[in-house]
């Protein structure tokens, strides 16, 4: 007995063990099947991300997607979906699409975040050869921006800037212009009904209103189709009502396809380099190192020309500066972990060549990563930022493209300044105020700019 | 020796056992949710099956709904900037994908909402006997029901209820208002109503009581020639008898040709309609009954209970909906008459309630009626409630109302019921051709 006794243990340990770890193993599958097998090619692996980094710390957080609690949802819009295949009247398997399309696009909007939203094929297309340098329509960058006016939310249809050579310069929209209406047809801007509801009328009064209230919305516009209509390169002219501060404008526009230039420059009398970044695209950091080396390393002074510079891709953003300028980090991207939130540098493996004083030219058109651009230059290259105070978009943005070529845009994280400083809705304010508009040909600011330069020279010199 | 064994094997398997429910259970256990434990516990039954189906149904391709929904779902959770509720997400989900149906009839009820819909049929509730319906964005009284509550106090059809109780109802849907509006029995309810022709708002109180069911009306609108009409409110259990009883009354004054007046008449029991037109059929199908699949099955007119074939008109508007279009619809393909008025509401669809696992629920319109002559009278409108197929019944007169009638019984004004009294007028009198023998 007692010599049997251990014998019998080790293969009763054994057995425990493999037990256990059955049990483990049978709800890993559990929990972990039915998004595996759903649709196998859509792992993360597959998330196109402006920041190479969110990638890898997005894929690491996908093992704990699903908890119990999801499973249940899961299952619950399973159901739904099974009722409706196996009893709707009308059900047809063409209706998948659809209908697979009306649930994101519903789940999506229920977050209230206009920067969130669900890009069918055709737009997704649109966005993606965006990223490259080519826009169709209008060829502006236009964000929506939230606006809480007389305790009513306002979501308006604002132009970050014009892009050089594109419809919209041509004729005349201008940063922080608002679009009110296309063709006549009013952007519904905000919950009229709810507006007239607060207005306090009664009686007649409300009824009249309510009646005005629906006939708008029903001639209106809503913001998905705006933009459709203004991103659609085959879009027939348009005629714009733009509200510019207090004024309202009506312009008209030939949509088509604008491809930009993302760098140009040129050499300015008195050895004065002129950069100018259009945007950070794709195609943007091999333009840089070509332009850099065409200014050659005799610079006086550099002038880089943010003006307009609606942003784009951070993963671009941080080539550019890494040219520009010795940091460690070009910025902050605040996240959230689970419930808190994290803040990580985006890191810069930076090596400039350029010796040279730097000035930045900025303005309303300014936005996104051009104003973390423009901060790290000011503080750590001492440029002098001249100009206006920038558009204030410190959110970070990410195009995720799903299987079937549809993908939507999420805000995933915000930008803050290297150091911290979070100026979205706030802007950049200029070291130098300056009016950046082209006043008879003559473009003030950047002769501003280069007298800034040259005087510094000189007074070197001397 | 032997029991020892055999006592060593239980022991084993036990241990066993246990080690594999330790295993199954670590997640949990490392995190301490006793709950969740429970939870996953009780639905791995579920689960297998759902992961089992799923699997079976991950066959059909990407565009499947759940799996882009899950994969949004997933990502939003991850890596979304703020936290993101996900249930609320899902709901929203389901209702954007449902609403890709263009089928207002079927949706989706989250807990309170189902809740508040058993409430509603079980019928604990008192009313002021009138039928609502929501039209381009108002809440319109359909007809209120005569000698109800709402009747008495001097409710029209087609006021708009602006007000329930001083509270606004714009914005409101149909269910919502009618909710507000009922209560407990002998309670007073105050509707704020704008009439057309009435420059201001009226005040109107009504108390509520238990809504009896409506009724069918005789009128003898041309006694020389014999027109009579009878008028259908609502198609419930009583409605068959009636109506013969109403026609038998007529009779008695001499009832050569016979006006059936559907307007503002929304439907209710299917078998009512059937018996309903079996009075004016005698042989043929009334209705078309298309479920899922294409499947259709034919309902007939039942026979030998026809009354005598009188010339007819059934008058509609465009508050006729369901059975009362099935029946204008029945009487006018099997040529037993004409209609005229104004095209009906559209509706001719049958929802069937499905519970869901978390006390949500959905209805789906699971079958549809066509008339005898396969046509679909369903409206349709798309997600973001614009019109993409009128539907309804168009008569083969058609005749707008006049602006000037105030109710039903206006007479005067009611240019839909004069034009049906001229049109058998001229058929009562017009020289008859010899029929071939």
């Amino acid at each position: 007995m007692n010599v049997r006794t251990p014998r019998r243990v080790l293969p009763c340990i054994v057995l425990m063990v493999a037990a256990f770890a059955l049990g483990w193993w049978l709800r890993q599958q559990l929990s972990t099947l039915p998004v595996a097998s759903a649709h196998p090619g859509a792992r993360l692996t597959s998330l196109q991300e402006y920041s190479p980094k969110q990638s890898a710390t997005a894929a690491s957080d996908h093992s704990d997607v699903t908890s119990p609690v999801s499973m249940d949802l899961m299952q619950l819009f399973y159901s739904v979906f099974k009722h409706v295949e196996r009893h709707h009247v009308d059900y047809t398997a063409e209706q998948a699409k659809p209908m697979a399309y009306g649930a994101v696009r519903a789940m999506l909007q229920s977050l209230n975040d206009p920067n969130t939203r669900f890009l069918e094929p055709d737009e997704a297309k649109w966005l993606q050869e965006a990223t490259k340098g080519t826009y169709g329509g209008i060829g502006a960058a236009l964000t929506v921006a939230r606006r809480v006016t007389d305790g009513i939310e306002r979501r308006e249809l604002t132009v970050i800037a014009p892009l050089p050579g594109s419809p919209a310069e041509k004729a005349g929209l201008q940063p922080g212009d608002v679009i009110t209406e296309i063709d006549g047809k009013w952007v519904i801007a905000y919950d009229l009904f709810r507006e007239v509801q607060r207005s306090g009328a009664r009686g007649s009064e409300l009824v009249k209103a309510l009646e005005e209230a629906r006939k708008r919305v029903q001639a209106g516009l809503h913001l998905r189709k705006a933009l459709n209509t203004l991103t659609n390169k085959e879009q027939p002219p348009v005629t714009l009502t733009v509200r510019r501060g207090n004024n309202t404008l009506k312009l008209k526009v030939a949509p088509s396809v604008v491809t930009v230039e993302p760098v140009t420059y040129r050499l300015m009398p008195g050895g004065v380099g002129y950069l100018r970044i259009v945007q950070f695209n794709q195609q943007t950091p091999a333009r840089l190192k070509t332009a850099l080396a065409g200014l050659g390393n005799n610079l006086q002074g550099l002038v880089i020309d943010l003006r307009n510079n609606p942003g784009g891709s951070l993963e671009a953003a941080t080539q550019v500066a890494a040219m520009l300028v010795r940091s460690p980090s070009l910025a902050l991207i605040e996240s959230r972990h689970g419930d808190s939130k994290r803040r990580q540098p985006v890191s810069l493996n930076a090596n400039p060549r350029i010796k040279a004083s730097i000035v930045v030219l900025m303005n309303r058109g300014t936005a996104n990563v051009a104003e973390l651009l423009a901060v790290l230059l000011r503080d750590k290259a001492g440029a002098k930022l001249v100009g206006e105070r920038t558009f204030g978009d410190g959110l970070l943005q990410t195009l995720v493209p799903l299987p079937d070529g549809s993908a939507f845009t999420m805000t995933t994280g915000k930008l803050l300044t290297w150091s911290g400083g979070d100026f979205h809705g706030k802007g950049v304010y200029p070291t130098i105020a300056a009016p950046t508009a082209p006043k008879q040909g003559q473009d003030l600011a950047l002769e501003k700019a280069v007298n800034l330069l040259t005087q510094r020279t000189t007074s070197r010199a001397s | 020796m032997r029991r020892r064994r055999l006592a060593f094997s239980r022991l084993a398997t036990l241990l066993a056992t246990l080690a594999f429910l330790a295993g199954f259970f670590y997640p949990d256990l490392r995190s301490g949710n006793l709950r969740r434990a429970l939870h996953a516990a009780q639905t791995v039954p579920q689960r297998v099956n759902l992961a089992l189906q799923i699997e079976q149904d991950a066959q059909q391709g990407y565009l499947w709904p759940v799996g882009l929904y899950w994969d949004v779902l997933a990502r939003l959770r991850n890596q979304y900037y703020q936290p993101v509720d996900e249930k609320q997400l899902t709901y929203a989900a389901i209702r954007g994908m449902l609403a890709a149906l263009h089928d207002p009839y079927t949706r989706f009820m989250d807990p309170a909402e189902y809740r508040s819909m058993q409430e509603d049929t079980r019928g604990d509730f008192f009313g002021i006997g009138a039928q609502l319906q929501e039209k381009e964005g108002q809440i319109v009284i359909y007809r209120p029901i005569e000698g109800s509550p709402a009747d008495k106090a001097g409710i029209k059809a087609g006021d708009v209820i602006v007000e329930v109780d001083r509270k606004s109802v714009a914005g409101m849907r149909v269910d919502e208002v009618v909710k507000k509006i009922r209560g407990p029995r002998g309670t007073k309810v105050e509707l704020t109503i704008r009439r057309k022709g009435e420059p201001k708002l009226l005040y109107i109180s009504i108390v509520r009581d238990l809504i009896t069911s409506p009724v069918a009306y005789a009128y003898m609108e041309d006694e020389k020639l014999g027109i009579g009409r009878v008028r259908l409110e609502q198609f419930n259990e009583k409605c068959d008898q009636l109506l013969v009883q109403k026609v038998r009354e007529l009779e008695s004054k001499g009832l050569r040709a016979l006006i059936l007046d559907l307007r503002y008449n929304p439907g209710g029991l299917l078998n009512i309609a059937v018996d309903v037109a079996s009075r004016f059929i005698d042989s043929g199908v009334v209705v078309l009954i298309q479920e899922k699949n294409g499947q259709i099955t034919r309902l007939y007119a039942e026979r030998g209970r026809a009354l005598k074939p009188y010339p007819m008109v059934v008058l509609v508007n465009e508050w006729s909906a369901s059975a009362s279009e099935i029946v204008a619809a029945a009487i006018r393909d099997n040529k037993r008459g004409v209609i005229i008025g104004e095209t009906t509401f559209g509706k001719g669809l049958v929802q069937t309630i499905f519970q869901l696992q978390d006390n949500s629920a959905v209805a789906i319109t699971t079958a549809k009626y066509l008339t005898p002559s396969g046509y679909d009278l369903n409206r349709k409108i798309d997600a973001e409630g614009k019109e993409i197929r009128r539907g309804g019944i168009q008569p083969d007169i058609v005749v707008k109302q006049s602006e000037e009638m105030t109710d039903i019984d206006d007479r005067a004004n009611d240019v839909q019921l004069q034009k049906a009294i001229e049109y058998l007028r001229e058929k009562l009198t017009a020289p008859k051709v010899a029929s071939t023998p």
